[in-house]
C-alpha cells in the first residue's frame, strides 16, 4: 500500500520532471566521469599488469654495440640480477605501398629453441616463427593492421641495410611496445612504425652479431633495487659498447602508460568533483523552492502529528530518487564511456585482452558521493521549514521583506528603471545562490577553457617543430656513423637542392654528483635546416668549446651557463672530457645537448663522421629521392617533414573531433541545469510579480526580461572566473605531464575564451528559452485570485 | 454629477457569455451578460461569491475572453483581439486594483507606481499619484514596511498614475478592516471626482454600494438589477 506521503512524493516529482531531468543528468554525468575514468584506469592498471607478468617484462634494460655471448655468464653474476636474456636487435626499414617514406623500426631476436625469458612476443594471430626457417617473422599487430598485413603475407624489409623478403607468420606485441611508437616525432603512427621478431640464427647473421649480442634485458630479484645493478652492468658493458643502461621506468612505453594513468587519476576527480558540487548546488535550490511553496501543506502534515523527521524524510526521498535516476543513468553511461575509452586505448596501447573492468567500488563510491551530496542539499532546504511551529507555517509567508539591507536602498542610487531594479534587487537579496550560480557558470566555462587548452598547444607545437626546428624536407638516419665524404652522395640525386648533416652521441653527462644520460647532437657552424631555439623562438648561437643544453637537463644536472660539465661518450672510444655550458635551449621534446660538429668530433677523437642527413629537395621528386635513398645501404630511415606533419594534423584532428564533442555536452549540461533550474525556480516564486507586471500592461517580453535579466547576471558574473578557473586547470592538467618527455607551451589561445563563452551563453540562453515559454502563458487570472 | 448617461458608452459589453470547462463539468460563469460603462461613472458590482462578477470584470479588463459576446472599447471590437492588442489595450486604457494588492516586494512604493508611469505616454508624476492617495511621505518604503491599507492605496497610485479611461477594482477593500477600507474607498472616490476616470468596483459588500452612481446587482452568471443611486452617500460614512 502506497502511503498518501509517497504519492504525494511521486506526484511532486512529475510535476518537476523538467528540474528532476537535469539535475539528474549533471548527477549521471558526475558519476559517468567518475566511473568510466576510474575504470578505464583499473583496466589498464590491470591489463598491463597481466601482460608485463605473462610476458614477463624485464625490470631494466641495456644497448651496446657488440659483446661476445659469454659476457652473459658476468652478467647473471651481477648482484641483484636474477633473469637475463640477451638478444640481437638491428634497424629495419620497409617500404610500404601507398606510403611515400619506408616504415622504420627495429628486429628482435627470440632465442632459437626456446621461449623469449624476458619481454616475450604474445602471439595475436598465427604463430612465432620456427626456429631454422630464415625468413619467418612475427610483425607488430599495429604495424600490420595499418597495412591489413596477415600471418601469410609476404614483407620486404632492409634489415641492417639488407633487403629481404619475410613471410609473415604472425602478428605481436610485447609490453615494450603498449604504444608502438618511435621516439622521434617524425616517424609517429601506428603506419609508419615497425617491430619484426626473428629467430636468433636468422637475424643474426644480418646483423652481423654471430656470437654476440647488442641487447640485454635483466628481471631483478624480488625487493632488489635496481641502481645498483644498473651501474654495476654500465660498468661490465662500457667496454663493449654499452649505452646506458636504464631501469624499467625509464623504459618509454612504460612512462608513457605512466603519464597518462597519472592524467586519468587527475582527471577522474576533479571533474566529477565540479559535476557533483553543482548537482548539490541544484538539488538545493530546487527543494527549497517547493518547500517554501508547499509550507501550508508542511503545517498541516506537522498539525496532524507528522513528525519533522519524517517530512525531512519525505524530501530527503525526493533527492534520493532524483539521484538515483542521475547514478543509474551515469551507471549506463559510465559504462559506454569506458567501453569508449578502452577502445580509444586499444588503438594506442597495444595490451591485448584489455578489456573493460567496472569497478563496482567506483560506482558505490560515485553513488555514495551523489547522494551525500544531494542530501546535503535537500536538507539545507528543509530545515528552516521544519523548525517553524504548524500556527506559524499555516500562516502564508510574510511579504518578502526588502530595504532591510544597506544593499536594497543603494541599489535604487543611479539610473535603474524599475524593472533593472527589481533584477537587482533580487540579486542582492540572494547574495549566496548568485555565487553559487555563477561558480556552477564558472565550472562550465572552466571545462571548456581547460579542455580546449591542449588544442591550443598544437598549432604552437606544429609551429615550433615544422617551421622552426625541423626546417628540412626529408631526413635521412643512416644506422652508422659514414664520413661526410660517403655522405655527399645524396647530393647527386635529382631533385636534392641542399643537404646539412648531423652527428649524435649517446653520452653520460656528470655535473658535481648529478648524472644523466643523454645525447649530443653536432651541428654544422650556421646550421640553417635544424636550429637550436630558445623559449621566445630565437636562435641560439653555438659557440666553440661550448654544449648547449635543454633548459630542462640543464636544471636536471644543476648547472648554469659558463659551468663545466664531464661528457662520457657512451661509444667507440668512449672519450670523457670537459666540456663548457654555453646556453639553453627550449625544445618541447626529449632532452639533449647540442654542439658544434667540429667540437663533437674532436670529443670523440675519431676523423669527421655523419649519422644524418637533411636535404632541402624539390617537393615534386620527393617519392623518387626517398625510393632511390631507401635501396642505398646503411640507410636507417628517411622522414619526410611534410608527411609527418601531415600525420600530426590528422591525428590531433581525430582526437579533437570526439573530445571536443564531450566537453561541449559536459559544459552545457552544467550550464543548462544552472540557469534552467534557477529560471524554473525564479518563475515559481515570483509568479505573482510577474503575472501582475503583464496585468499592468507589460508585454510579455518586457516579462521575461525581468525574469532573464536575473539569469543572465548570474551567466555573466560566471564568465571571468571561470577564465579563471579553466586556466588553472589547464595549467594542473600540463603540470602532470612528464615534463623530462615533453614540455608542450600553455598557450590559451583568445579564441579559447571566446568559444568556451559562445557554448555556455547558447546553452543558457536555450534553457531560458524553454522557461520563457512558461512565462507566456503565465496564467493571469489565476495568479492574481490567489493570494501568496 | 457630470457626465451624462445618455451619451456613448466608454466600454460595451453585448451578450457576454463565458463558460469553463466541458459535459458535466461546464461552468456557464456568465450566461449573456449585457452592460456599458459611460465616462465619469462610479459603478458598483454587487454579488455573492460566485455570481460570476469577477469573471465579467476579468473579460471587461482585458484578462480573459468571452466565449461568446461581443466586447467594444469605443470604437475599438476586443472580442477577438489579440493578446498584443489585450496588452496594448490594459496598458493605454486600464488601471487594476486587486484584493491582494499584488505590489512587487522588491520595489518601493515610488518604484512600484513608476513601474506603470514608465509604460504610460502621459502620466502623473509618480510622487503626484502618491501625494493622491495621501502616501506622499512613504514614497521611499518598500511593501513590507507598509500596512495592508497603504499597501492598496499605493497599489491605488499605481493603478491611477497612468490616468488611465478605467480604474477596475476587484474587491478593493476585502483584504482590509473597515477603517482602513473607508481611507481605501474615499480614495477611489477622490480618483473619480477629480481625474473623471470611469470606475467599477466589485464587491460582496452592500453597504459600498451606496457610494456609486449606479449599481449593478449580479446573480448566478446574470444582472439581475441595474439601479441608478439618487443620492450618493460619502464614503466616510459608510459603515459594514
Amino acid at each position: 500500500m502506497v502511503s498518501p506521503l509517497d504519492r504525494k512524493l511521486l506526484r511532486d516529482l512529475a510535476s518537476l520532471k523538467g528540474q528532476v531531468l537535469t539535475i539528474a543528468i549533471v548527477v549521471a554525468l558526475g558519476v559517468a566521469i567518475y566511473l568510466s575514468f576510474g575504470s578505464a584506469k583499473l583496466s589498464l592498471v590491470q591489463g598491463t599488469e597481466e601482460f608485463y607478468r605473462s610476458q614477463r617484462f624485464a625490470d631494466a634494460f641495456a644497448t651496446l654495440e657488440r659483446a661476445p655471448e659469454s659476457l652473459r655468464t658476468a652478467i647473471e653474476r651481477l648482484p641483484g640480477v636474477a633473469v637475463v636474456e640477451t638478444r640481437v636487435n638491428a634497424p629495419v626499414l620497409c617500404p610500404m605501398p601507398g606510403m611515400i617514406e619506408p616504415a622504420v623500426g627495429s628486429a628482435h631476436s627470440l632465442p632459437d629453441f626456446t621461449d623469449a625469458a624476458l619481454n616475450a612476443p604474445f602471439v595475436v594471430e598465427g604463430r612465432l616463427p620456427e626456429p631454422g626457417r630464415d625468413d619467418e617473422v612475427l610483425v607488430n599487430d599495429a604495424f600490420a593492421q595499418s597495412h591489413r598485413l596477415h600471418a601469410g603475407d609476404r614483407l620486404e624489409a632492409i634489415v641492417n641495410g639488407t633487403r629481404r623478403t619475410l613471410r609473415i607468420v604472425g602478428l605481436g606485441t610485447s609490453p615494450e611496445y603498449l604504444i608502438a611508437m618511435s621516439t622521434e616525432l617524425s616517424s609517429m603512427g601506428n603506419e609508419r612504425f615497425v617491430v619484426l621478431w626473428m629467430r636468433r640464427a636468422a637475424l643474426a647473421p644480418v646483423a652481423r652479431m654471430q656470437g654476440g649480442f647488442n641487447d640485454v634485458s635483466l628481471r631483478l630479484q624480488r625487493d632488489a633495487p635496481p641502481e645498483p645493478t644498473i651501474a654495476a652492468l654500465d660498468r661490465l658493458l662500457a667496454p663493449f659498447g654499452g649505452r646506458g643502461a636504464r631501469a624499467r621506468s625509464q623504459h618509454m612505453s612504460h612512462r608513457m602508460l605512466q603519464q597518462e594513468m597519472q592524467q586519468l587519476d587527475g582527471t577522474s576527480t576533479v571533474l566529477p568533483a565540479m559535476f557533483l558540487g553543482v548537482a548539490a548546488f541544484l538539488v538545493n535550490v530546487v527543494l527549497g523552492r517547493l518547500v517554501r511553496l508547499q509550507r501550508g501543506q508542511l503545517a498541516m502534515l506537522k498539525a496532524v502529528g507528522y513528525s519533522d523527521r519524517r517530512i525531512a524524510l519525505h524530501y530527503v526521498q525526493m533527492v534520493i530518487v532524483i539521484v538515483t535516476i542521475g547514478v543509474v543513468g551515469g551507471a549506463l553511461m559510465g559504462r559506454e564511456m569506458a567501453r569508449w575509452f578502452i577502445g580509444l586505448y586499444r588503438e594506442f596501447f597495444r595490451i591485448p585482452n584489455l578489456g573493460v573492468r567496472l569497478d563496482g567500488s567506483l560506482l558505490a563510491q560515485g553513488a555514495a558521493l551523489s547522494f551525500g551530496s544531494g542530501v546535503i542539499g535537500a536538507i539545507a532546504a528543509v530545515r528552516g521549514v521544519s523548525k517553524l511551529a504548524p500556527a506559524q507555517a499555516m500562516q502564508p509567508e510574510p511579504p518578502a521583506k526588502y530595504g532591510d539591507s544597506a544593499l536594497d536602498r543603494a541599489v535604487s542610487i543611479g539610473l535603474l528603471s524599475p524593472s533593472a531594479r527589481m533584477v537587482a534587487r533580487e540579486l542582492v537579496r540572494r547574495p549566496l545562490r548568485l555565487l553559487l550560480s555563477s561558480l556552477g557558470i564558472a565550472m562550465a566555462v572552466a571545462i571548456l577553457v581547460a579542455g580546449r587548452s591542449m588544442f591550443d598547444a598544437l598549432p604552437t607545437l606544429e609551429r615550433v617543430i615544422f617551421h622552426e626546428m625541423m626546417r628540412e624536407q626529408l631526413a635521412v638516419r643512416l644506422t652508422r656513423p659514414v664520413s661526410p665524404t660517403d655522405l655527399s652522395v645524396l647530393r647527386t640525386i635529382p631533385g636534392v637542392l641542399g643537404m646539412e648533416v648531423q652527428r649524435s652521441v649517446p653520452v653520460r653527462l656528470r655535473a658535481g654528483s648529478r648524472t644523466r644520460e643523454t645525447s649530443l647532437v653536432g651541428h654544422p657552424a650556421g646550421a640553417q635546416l635544424r636550429r637550436v631555439l630558445d623559449e621566445r623562438g630565437r636562435e641560439v648561437r653555438m659557440v666553440r668549446g661550448a654544449v648547449l643544453l635543454t633548459r630542462m637537463l640543464g636544471q636536471m644536472l644543476d648547472v648554469r651557463v659558463g659551468d663545466s660539465i664531464r661528457v662520457e661518450v657512451l661509444e667507440g672510444d668512449r672519450a670523457v672530457r670537459t666540456l663548457t655550458v654555453g646556453g639553453f635551449s627550449d625544445e618541447s621534446f626529449g632532452l639533449q645537448g647540442h654542439l658544434l660538429l667540429d667540437d663533437l668530433w674532436s670529443l670523440l677523437g675519431q676523423s669527421p663522421s655523419v649519422d644524418m642527413a637533411l636535404l632541402v629537395t624539390d617537393p615534386s621528386r620527393n617519392e623518387a629521392i626517398i625510393r632511390r635513398i631507401v635501396a642505398m645501404p646503411g640507410v636507417a630511415g628517411v622522414a619526410s617533414a611534410s608527411a609527418a606533419l601531415a600525420r600530426f594534423r590528422q591525428q590531433s584532428g581525430r582526437s579533437m573531433g570526439a573530445s571536443g564533442l564531450l566537453l561541449v555536452l559536459a559544459a552545457a549540461a552544467i550550464a543548462a541545469g544552472v540557469v534552467y533550474n534557477n529560471a524554473r525556480v525564479a518563475l515559481a516564486t515570483r509568479e505573482r510579480d510577474l503575472a501582475t507586471l503583464r496585468v499592468l500592461g507589460m508585454g510579455r517580453g518586457d516579462v521575461s526580461r525581468i525574469l532573464l535579466g536575473e539569469m543572465t547576471v548570474q551567466v555573466l558574473l560566471g564568465l571571468a572566473p571561470g577564465y579563471a578557473i579553466g586556466t588553472w586547470m589547464a595549467k594542473a592538467a600540463m603540470a602532470m605531464t612528464d615534463p623530462e618527455m615533453y614540455r608542450l607551451p600553455l598557450t590559451l589561445e583568445p579564441f579559447t575564451y571566446v568559444y568556451a563563452t559562445v557554448v555556455t551563453l547558447v546553452a543558457a540562453l536555450l534553457s531560458a528559452l524553454i522557461v520563457r515559454r512558461r512565462v507566456d502563458s503565465l496564467d493571469l487570472v489565476g495568479v492574481l485570485k490567489t493570494r501568496e | 454629477m457630470n457626465r451624462s448617461a445618455e451619451g456613448a458608452p466608454v466600454l460595451r459589453a453585448e451578450g457576454l457569455w463565458k463558460v469553463y470547462g466541458e459535459g458535466d463539468a461546464e461552468v456557464r460563469a456568465l450566461r449573456g451578460v449585457d452592460l456599458a460603462l459611460y465616462a465619469g461613472e462610479f459603478v458598483v458590482l454587487l454579488g455573492a461569491s460566485g455570481s460570476g462578477k469577477s469573471t465579467l470584470l476579468n473579460i471587461l479588463g482585458g484578462l480573459d475572453t468571452p466565449t461568446a459576446g461581443r466586447l467594444t472599447y469605443l470604437d475599438h471590437d476586443l472580442t477577438d483581439a489579440s493578446d498584443d492588442q489585450l496588452t496594448r489595450y490594459r496598458r493605454e486604457h486600464v488601471g487594476f486594483v486587486f484584493q491582494f494588492y499584488n505590489l512587487i516586494p522588491s520595489l518601493t512604493a515610488r518604484e512600484n507606481v513608476a513601474l506603470v508611469t514608465e509604460l504610460s505616454d502621459d502620466p502623473l508624476d509618480p510622487d503626484d499619484a502618491l501625494a493622491l492617495v495621501g502616501l506622499g511621505p512613504r514614497a521611499e518604503h518598500f511593501p513590507s514596511e507598509l500596512s495592508g491599507g497603504e499597501q492598496q492605496r499605493v497599489a491605488i497610485a499605481r493603478a491611477v498614475a497612468k490616468r488611465p479611461d478605467m480604474l477596475l477594482c476587484d474587491e478593493p477593500t476585502g483584504a482590509l478592516d473597515c477603517a482602513t477600507g473607508r481611507l481605501v474607498l474615499t480614495v477611489l472616490d477622490r480618483v473619480n471626482r477629480e481625474l473623471g476616470t470611469t470606475t467599477a468596483i466589485i464587491t460582496h459588500n452592500a453597504p459600498i454600494a451606496t457610494m456609486a452612481h449606479r449599481v449593478v446587482t449580479m446573480a448566478d452568471g446574470a444582472i439581475t438589477q441595474d439601479l441608478r443611486n439618487e443620492r450618493r452617500a460619502s464614503p466616510e460614512s459608510l459603515r459594514w
